[in-house]
């Protein structure tokens, strides 16, 4: 068993954060430049934790794999940040988005993270639009807002739709700054492949240079990990071709806590799948479903076009079922039932997709306002789909979207290894079983600029780690892992290609680990990965050289990862008998088909420590709720 | 989404490693009209990769324009003949069934080839690094609506800052020159009071490594912001125009 | 001073160079044109104007040499920048079509200049050199009419006045985006103005060896 110690500190939620931080060690100034600090990850936790670390004096090294640190899957996010403001008066406070927070994550978040995050939100703001993130604004020229998803109040800040592209810019720009003045050593085109533990402690990593296929040794008194999610493992998500969970795997199976894999976000407002070469599931902002209406048709394989479809031989069915909320139900509800929807072979044509109707606000508020509010979605739709979404409605189908598991960490942010942090969305700590729009980039930025400045200098400050030099045994152990993987991926050479298998297991995953699940798919899902990754490491073919820039074998080394983790994220779920947010089992809801959770048993979360490949133990954290009240969500 | 494939003739740059020379190797490939040319090449690669030939290496990832990872020359434009998107919003419904294709890096003195498709960008983040910032240690910002910022100006620092870094501007430039991308950053924190105080010392700092990267110069012909994904306009590079004679005449700095 | 020198090698102030060279060897050519223009007035009164700026005596000297410098500035800088410009893309493309997509004057600038620089030799070497160290007592308006009467001369010269034509058309626009004056309202009209200019000049300048080729072949 691992000791899962969360060190939640103590007094009243509202007080824990300033207590701890008053109560946390600190590095005196002239010190800090004797601690070296690896931060793998340039996103909006990595970039806005090695930029802040380095402002403080620490000596940064950060990595990424990407061309640049501007690069990393951050940028993609469209909707926007929240934060806990109150400008628009209207009742926001930062319990209030706390509150939210927890309802929002379906009661499996730690409070006492979560009220942090809601704490700190508002300095995010500030701290960005200092660095010249250009939100939108009022005609006053004050910063405007919108509401999002899961609350009643106002307190999304964005920039057009490409919020995450300007937030990231801006945390990118503060890093750009330590780079010139050399106070952090920028390694791009590096892939971690492993963590480097001496003495029970985080010491450094191996990397992959991946223009030369040579490994590289790194060491450091801390390593962050900052890597993002692993929603690729379902292969068509929303997530970047290159995002992946090869680091947080790596760091796993040296034994980091993964908690929560189970808890994945499908996202509703995806476009369909168009065929047999689609790589990627493209979002559509989620703000389409306040004046779209999303329907199918009342008959099984209907083939007939929209617009021959008459009024009454469709069914609006969000409307249908959850009449107060309608068209605007939380994201997984709303998956759910598009799911619903095409399993019974109700879809557009037989397929997988839905229909999100214009026509009625078209008809009501005219073609142009419809332009002013969405013509860049439509837009884009038009160039991806090549129809008018103006004259036909358009087709969406819920795709894969965000991971709210992740490696387990305490409220320092650190996992069960001393040394080794997680932030971001590659830990798992403040959105539970459910993230609200519009969270993640705060989630990001508060790790990084507010929490891990001040958490890591308590490590340094107790622990007083030592200084390790790559030469270590222990490095040269590592290594040593690394490369024999490599050759032995390399030397496979058998019929099947890397992205050939990495299909399966996403249809796997999707079938059987998505949206709805239940212990039958589970336990299928679990022989088959399994089985999978054993033609996977007999059959496999890797092109190329090893000592060479090789995308083959860079994409290889990640679906190695995924065909572990895949099965991790079906045992967990099967472990879970309860239905909570993402986590949606058929044996577990209501009898209007709502989520049904098990609060005696599983108000908790699910740790689960590496023994080998295939083999995990569970330890469990108790979750308490102190400040909110457990209570069913309902949205009808 | 109907699916009648077409049928196309690719002449791809293929280049093992900076040092070498590079060639154009023919493909015939017969692709779905929905797919991205990046999914047309991935089902290429695949089919490469069966063969145990090894595959053409170029650069992707968020797939929906915004990371600018991605970036070929595509019958002679950066990013393809559409305007306005990035190369892995091409589709291939853009293309005529039989049609010849030749696909490119992007070239440019600054930008070296590393293998195929995918060439050194490292110069932009070199320029960022020099002065594309603001000097504002985190914790110590005042409260975020302390400077109210019209809606003129929050556009036209928005517009310049959604620039995603792809370097096609360079790549379309006759001179490969990188001033769009230069601009846009130095306009878009020269327009917001935020940016003010280190305002000539950016824009003069950020020119000289442009310089010493190896860009050409502006001869103001405009084919950067025609090819531009985002649109970026050329107002920017007037308003650098602009700020760098204003910062040799005013700035005290001694040292640009 | 070592800032100055270094501003000048910058890029954006070398541009600067050509555009403030530019833009005042562009109002010379305003003059020129309207010099030319007395040629309307018959040859007596061509033949004052000549004389007037010859009376100025040093003060034309001065100008000549400050005409000299301006040009011999924006040549070099101009042909610098083209030679500079021309090694920042060491393996061309096979199809290069962004060219292709910007405006035809702003296509061939350099190239646009160069043969305006092949003309102002010629076109010193014909008129300014003939007539002040041609020999004795020839008028300008004898040499002006004497060279127009052969065809091929006065085609030269009305191609190369096109090529201005063009070079300005850019040139001009071009100077106000290189300092920075650009605004949403202006630009527009600086654009328009830019493409009168050309046509001006480019006509203007084109006019008088077509009314003496004429003149000649027609017998008056």
């Amino acid at each position: 068993m691992i000791k899962l110690d969360a060190k939640i500190p103590e007094g009243h939620i509202s007080q824990k954060w300033t207590n701890h931080k008053f109560n946390m060690k600190l590095v005196n100034p002239s010190n800090k430049r004797k601690y070296d600090v690896i931060v793998v990850g340039t996103g909006l936790a990595g970039a806005s934790a090695a930029a802040t670390l380095a402002e403080l004096g620490y000596k940064v090294k950060a990595f990424t794999f990407h061309d640049s640190p501007r690069r990393a899957h951050s940028i993609a996010a469209q909707g926007g940040i929240n934060a806990s403001k109150n400008y628009q008066n209207d009742g926001d406070s930062d319990f209030r988005l706390f509150y939210d927070t927890i309802k929002g994550g379906d009661f499996r978040s730690r409070e006492a993270n979560t009220y942090r995050l809601a704490e700190v939100s508002g300095n995010i703001i500030d701290q960005a639009v200092a660095q010249g993130v250009p939100f939108a604004r009022e005609y006053g020229g004050t910063l405007a807002n919108r509401s999002f998803g899961g609350a009643q109040v106002s307190r999304t800040f964005y920039a057009r739709g490409e919020t995450g592209q300007q937030l990231l810019l801006g945390a990118y720009s503060s890093l750009s700054r330590q780079i010139g003045l050399k106070t952090v050593e920028m390694y791009t085109h590096r892939e971690m492949l492993d963590v480097v533990i001496v003495d029970g402690q985080a010491k450094g990593i191996i990397v992959r240079n991946l223009l030369t296929g040579e490994t590289e040794r790194y060491s450091a008194q801390a390593v962050i990990l900052a890597t993002g999610g692993y929603s690729r493992v379902f292969y068509l998500s929303t997530s970047a071709m290159n995002s992946n969970a090869t680091a947080v795997w790596r760091a796993h199976k040296k034994g980091a806590a993964f908690a929560n894999p189970c808890y994945t976000q499908i996202h509703p407002t995806s476009l369909p799948i168009h065929g047999e070469l689609q790589s990627k599931r493209v979002l559509m902002s989620e703000s389409l479903r306040n004046d779209g209406r999303i329907w199918v048709s009342k008959q099984k394989n209907d083939m007939r076009e929209a617009t021959d479809i008459p009024e009454l031989e469709r069914d609006y069915y969000l409307e249908r079922k959850y009449p107060s909320f309608g068209n605007l139900s939380p994201r997984d509800i709303s998956s759910r039932s598009a799911k619903e929807a095409c399993d019974e072979g109700r879809g557009v044509k037989g397929n997988n997709s839905v229909y999100l109707d214009f026509s009625n606000a078209i008809n009501r508020l005219g073609e142009n306002v419809i332009r002013e509010r969405y013509g860049n979605l439509f837009d884009m739709y038009q160039n991806i789909t090549g129809e008018n979404p103006y004259k036909i409605p358009m087709q969406i189908y819920p795709a894969p979207h965000y991971t709210m598991g992740g490696l387990w960490v305490d409220y320092n942010l650190m996992s069960n290894v001393p040394g080794l942090f997680v932030l971001g969305e590659a830990n798992f700590s403040d959105h539970g079983a459910n993230r609200l729009g519009a969270s993640a980039l705060m989630q990001g930025l508060a790790d990084g600029y507010f929490v891990i400045p001040y958490t890591l200098g308590n490590y340094f400050s107790t622990e007083k780690p030592a200084k390790v030099t790559i030469e270590h045994p222990a490095f040269v152990e590592s290594e040593n892992a690394v490369k024999e993987q490599v050759i032995q991926l390399m030397s496979i050479k058998g019929k099947q290609t890397v992205d050939s298998i990495h299909k399966r297991l996403g249809q796997i995953m999707w079938d059987k680990v998505g949206m709805e699940r239940n212990e039958k798919g589970l336990k299928e899902a679990i022989s088959e990965i399994s089985a999978l990754r054993e033609e996977f490491w007999k059959d496999v073919n890797v092109v190329g050289q090893d000592k060479d820039l090789n995308q083959t074998l860079e994409r290889a080394g990640r679906v190695a990862d995924f065909l572990e983790l895949g099965e991790l994220m079906a045992i967990d779920a099967l472990n879970r008998n309860e239905s909570c947010g993402g986590h949606f089992r058929e044996e577990y809801q209501t009898e209007e088909g709502e989520a049904l959770r098990n609060d005696e048993e599983y108000a908790s979360v699910s740790a689960w420590d590496f023994k080998n490949v295939g083999q995990w133990e569970l330890n469990k954290e108790p979750l308490a709720f102190e400040y909110v009240k457990l209570a069913t969500r309902s949205y009808k | 989404m109907e699916n009648h494939n077409i049928n196309l003739t690719l002449n791809i740059w293929r280049q093992e490693n900076p040092s070498t020379e590079g060639r154009f190797d023919e493909f015939k490939v017969s692709t779905s009209p929905d797919a991205s040319i990046l999914e047309m090449l991935d089902e290429l690669n695949n089919t490469l990769e069966a063969k145990g030939e090894r595959p053409i290496a170029f650069e992707s990832d968020c797939r929906e324009g915004i990371c600018g990872t991605c970036g070929v020359v595509v019958n002679g434009h950066p990013h393809g003949p559409l305007p306005k998107i990035a190369t892995c919003q091409l589709h291939m419904r853009t293309f005529k069934n039989g049609e010849n294709l030749y696909i490119e890096p992007f070239r440019a003195k600054a930008y070296n080839i590393i293998k195929d498709l995918i060439v050194d960008r490292s110069p932009l983040d070199k320029i960022i690094q020099s002065g594309g910032f603001i000097s504002i240690n985190t914790g110590s910002a005042p409260d975020a609506n302390i400077h109210p910022i019209s809606k003129e100006t929050a556009t036209i620092a928005i517009e310049a800052a959604e620039c995603i870094g792809c370097g096609a501007c360079v790549a379309a430039c006759k001179n490969a020159s990188a001033m769009l991308f230069v601009s846009a950053k130095v306009s878009q924190f020269a327009v917001l009071p935020q940016g003010q105080l280190e305002r000539y010392d950016r824009v003069q700092a950020m020119v000289n490594t442009m310089d010493e990267m190896g860009f050409g110069s502006c001869t103001n012909t405009y084919a950067c912001e025609a090819e531009c994904p985002k649109g970026v306009s050329i107002t920017n590079i007037a308003r650098m125009n602009r700020d760098f004679l204003n910062a040799k005449i005013s700035s005290h700095a001694l040292h640009f | 001073m070592s800032w100055l020198s270094r501003s000048f090698k910058t890029s954006i102030g070398q541009k600067l160079v050509m555009t403030i060279t530019g833009l005042l060897l562009f109002f010379f050519l305003f003059v020129h044109l309207a010099g030319n223009f007395t040629i309307w007035g018959g040859e007596a009164f061509f033949t004052r104007y000549v004389s007037t700026l010859e009376s100025l005596g040093n003060f034309t000297h001065f100008i000549e040499v400050g005409l000299a410098l301006l040009f011999i500035v924006h040549i070099f800088f101009g042909l610098r920048l083209a030679l500079q410009n021309a090694e920042k893309r060491p393996i061309q493309y096979k199809v290069y079509e962004s060219n292709n997509l910007i405006d035809f004057s702003a296509r061939y600038t350099w190239q646009t200049g160069v043969l305006i620089l092949v003309f102002l030799v010629v076109h010193l070497i014909t008129f300014w050199y003939l007539y002040k160290f041609g020999g004795e007592g020839r008028e300008l308006f004898e040499i002006v009419t004497t060279w127009f009467a052969n065809p091929l001369y006065s085609l030269f010269y009305i191609i190369i006045m096109i090529a201005l034509g063009i070079h300005l058309q850019h040139g001009f626009q071009s100077a106000f985006q290189t300092l920075g004056w650009t605004h949403p309202k202006f630009t527009p009209i600086i654009e328009k103005l830019g493409t009168f200019i050309a046509w001006l000049f480019g006509l203007g300048f084109s006019l008088i060896p077509i009314y003496f080729y004429f003149s000649a072949i027609g017998g008056n």
